[in-house]
């Protein structure tokens, strides 16, 4: 019986090592150093793995090339899940392998893919040079021609993050009990909250109700160029800072308004104010008025929070595995 | 055919990250596009608050990998408005040449990775070929290939070395730059893919807070650049067309490469000769920044970027923002991309440049 396991195991791991078709799976930094390993001075042909598969039906190697985000993960998992078996995985930087420097201080990132899916090879640096993924090939390689088909199952299930029908996870974020799965990596069907405290302190200027004449005067005025909206959280209220660049006299101008949790929208007078809008609404929950279409730009729908406010409190741990 | 919506990323090789478009389709052409962002949301502004500045220094190359100079320089320098302290001459001019340097090499990725969506796989591997070129140079001086974090408040972190191996790289990319020529600018096939396609008028590009090469392929003259302190010992011309087309982008872009070569001679030309301090000596653990706000704005390859301080007078920021140009090049992609057909979604959208660290930050 062993006999023919062990011929079986030769033949499968001689054919699956030497042909690794990676998918293209690239979201920041480590993908261009990916790419460079593509391209013609570290040519990754040498080693099996040149056909990139850009659907995961056809794939045996995920390169996890970057950082993954809360509202990446999802995807993530879910491009994971389809992959067909027999697959790898690959955590390519810093990021991937456990959050690298946005580990810490900041809402956004997992820490680490292996929370999500089972990792065969963990590659830190930030990013990796392409001889070290190229390295990281050969290690993959090598840890395929020592498995045996009854092992690899064992792998995979053993990993914690195996999401079989009982799994749960649990999503920890601020003023939140919660919890939803199912059998998904998360879904945050929860409703957000505006806390509404005490009315401003004086900080507000007259000029507030005027912001809309005050742009439509300096826009005729040759201020062509809303280059952005700058929001910063002075605790008691919100300063918007509209700066205005002319391109007749080349020069920035900056209009400030003071807001608790409402503001007249622009869009109006400087389309390209939209996303700013959007991102000001998700990060310190202003609320727009005449906003065609206000909605959380950055964190997904279903955040809870917004995370550039000074009481916002960061929370290390934002997934638990319940086990 | 009935009309269907279509999910293009965030998954996408062409979108070069994660760009989410989600597309309204009668058969082939566009109907409507709604962009969603955030795949990359690294939360690099909260980040800031709870960090020094000296800790902060390091990350601030991850806002635009590709260009990780600028942005680099774009916080050390409002990091210095706040500090009121000047930088020495010798140091602003190495800043100016490792910046060129970069935006060669950042506009030598985006025309590889263009014409690669546009189903030309060669060009991908000569621009590669010659980027590494000068990711080579980096890394001799700076230790890393593209997370420099070589600029230190008050200069650069140590003087520039092997200054005489630059003008054979930029030798050859020029000189490569005439074959890619030969083998695009009349190109048909290139040629009908880019020529008319997604043609972005001045007035819009304005309108959209749309900077950089985009804005100058629309017939404008905005170039940051020309404003700063640090390029007035410079001689270049402003690489501008006029069409605002896909086929304009590009030709502002392969012209922009060799005003950058210009402005390294020269550059080169000055350090050769005039020797002196590359910092200023600050001791980076104890700054005493003063309560107050700080700007700077810096001519990216994709832009404007902008990044803007506040201070509260501790050791750590009380608030940083980014502002970067593919943001708003995402928001102008519904305008340019409804009425179009579906092939000409990723001729248009590799034509903005867009990164999308960038834009989620």
């Amino acid at each position: 019986m062993n006999l023919i396991v062990t011929t079986i195991d030769y033949i499968l791991n001689w054919s699956r090592a030497n042909s690794l078709w990676p998918f293209t799976f690239a979201t920041s930094c480590c993908g261009i150093e990916l790419m460079q390993t593509t391209a013609s001075n570290n040519d990754i042909a040498r080693f099996g793995s040149e056909v990139f598969r850009n659907s995961p039906r056809q794939a045996d190697l995920l390169i996890c090339a970057g950082t993954i985000n809360h509202k990446m993960a999802p995807v993530l998992l879910k491009l994971y899940q389809q992959m067909a078996e027999p697959k790898y995985v690959i955590a390519m930087g810093a990021c991937a392998c456990g959050g690298g420097m946005f580990c810490n201080n900041t809402y956004a990132v997992v820490n680490g893919i292996d929370k999500i899916i089972p990792v065969d090879i963990y590659l830190p640096m930030c990013p990796p040079r392409p001889e070290a993924l190229l390295d990281a090939i050969r290690k993959l390689q090598k840890k395929i021609k020592t498995e045996s088909i009854t092992t690899r199952k064992e792998f995979v299930n053993s990993h914690r993050s195996n999401l079989s029908e009982k799994a749960e996870i649990l999503v920890k974020a601020p003023d939140l009990k919660i919890v939803k799965t199912d059998g998904c990596y998360l879904d945050y069907a929860l409703e957000f909250e505006c806390s509404d405290t005490q009315p401003a302190t004086g900080y507000i200027t007259d000029y507030e109700s005027e912001l809309l004449n005050n742009l439509a005067n300096l826009k005729a005025s040759g201020f062509n160029i809303l280059t952005s909206i700058i929001a910063t959280d002075w605790k008691d209220c919100i300063e918007l800072n509209y700066r205005l660049y002319s391109t007749f006299q080349s020069r920035f101008f900056e209009h400030k308004i003071y807001v608790k949790n409402e503001a007249e929208s622009v869009v109006s007078i400087y389309p390209s104010a939209h996303f700013d809008e959007c991102e000001i609404y998700d990060m310190f929950g202003i609320t727009f008025k005449g906003n065609p279409n206000l909605k959380r730009l950055l964190n997904p729908k279903s955040w809870i929070g917004h995370p550039l406010k000074k009481d916002y409190e960061l929370k290390d741990e934002r997934l638990v595995w319940n086990e | 055919m009935s009309k269907m919506k279509l999910n293009l990323g965030p998954q996408h090789p062409s979108t070069h990250g994660v760009l989410r478009l989600i597309l309204d389709v009668d058969g082939e052409k566009i109907l409507g596009c709604e962009p969603v962002i955030g795949y990359l949301h690294r939360g690099m502004e909260k980040m800031a608050e709870g960090m020094t500045y000296l800790q902060y220094l390091p990350t601030v190359d991850r806002v635009d990998y590709l260009s990780g100079f600028f942005n680099s320089f774009a916080f050390v320098s409002a990091v210095e408005k706040l500090l009121k302290i000047e930088v020495p001459e010798r140091a602003s001019i190495i800043r100016v040449l490792l910046m060129e340097l970069n935006r060669i090499a950042s506009h030598l990725l985006w025309l590889g990775t263009y014409l690669l969506d546009l189903g030309a796989v060669s060009p991908f591997f000569y621009t590669f070929r010659e980027r590494e070129l000068i990711l080579n140079y980096f890394e001799k001086i700076t230790g890393q290939r593209m997370m420099y974090n070589y600029f230190v408040f008050g200069g650069v972190r140590h003087d520039i070395e092997y200054l005489d191996e630059i003008p054979p790289i930029v030798k050859t990319i020029i000189e490569k730059l005439e074959d890619y020529e030969k083998l695009l600018t009349d190109n048909p096939i290139f040629l009908s893919r880019t020529k008319n396609t997604g043609v972005l008028t001045r007035g819009e590009a304005l309108a959209y807070s749309i900077t950089g090469p985009n804005l100058r392929a629309s017939n404008s003259h905005l170039d940051f650049r020309t404003q700063s302190d640090l390029y007035k010992k410079f001689e270049f011309k402003i690489a501008k067309a006029d069409e605002g087309d896909c086929y304009a982008r590009y030709k502002v872009r392969l012209d922009e490469i060799r005003e950058s070569a210009k402005i390294i001679y020269q550059a080169i030309d000055i350090l050769q000769l005039r020797f002196g301090e590359i910092n200023t000596g600050l001791k980076p653990l104890n700054l005493n920044i003063e309560a107050g706000e700080a700007f700077s704005d810096v001519e990216t390859p994709r832009g404007l970027t902008t990044c803007c301080i506040k201070s509260d007078g501790s050791d750590k920021p009380y608030r940083v923002k980014w502002r970067t140009g593919s943001f708003y090049a995402v928001q102008l992609l519904p305008k340019l991309l409804i009425g179009n057909t579906l092939s000409d979604v990723m001729a248009i959208y590799g034509s903005l440049d867009v990164m999308l660290p960038e834009v989620d930050r």
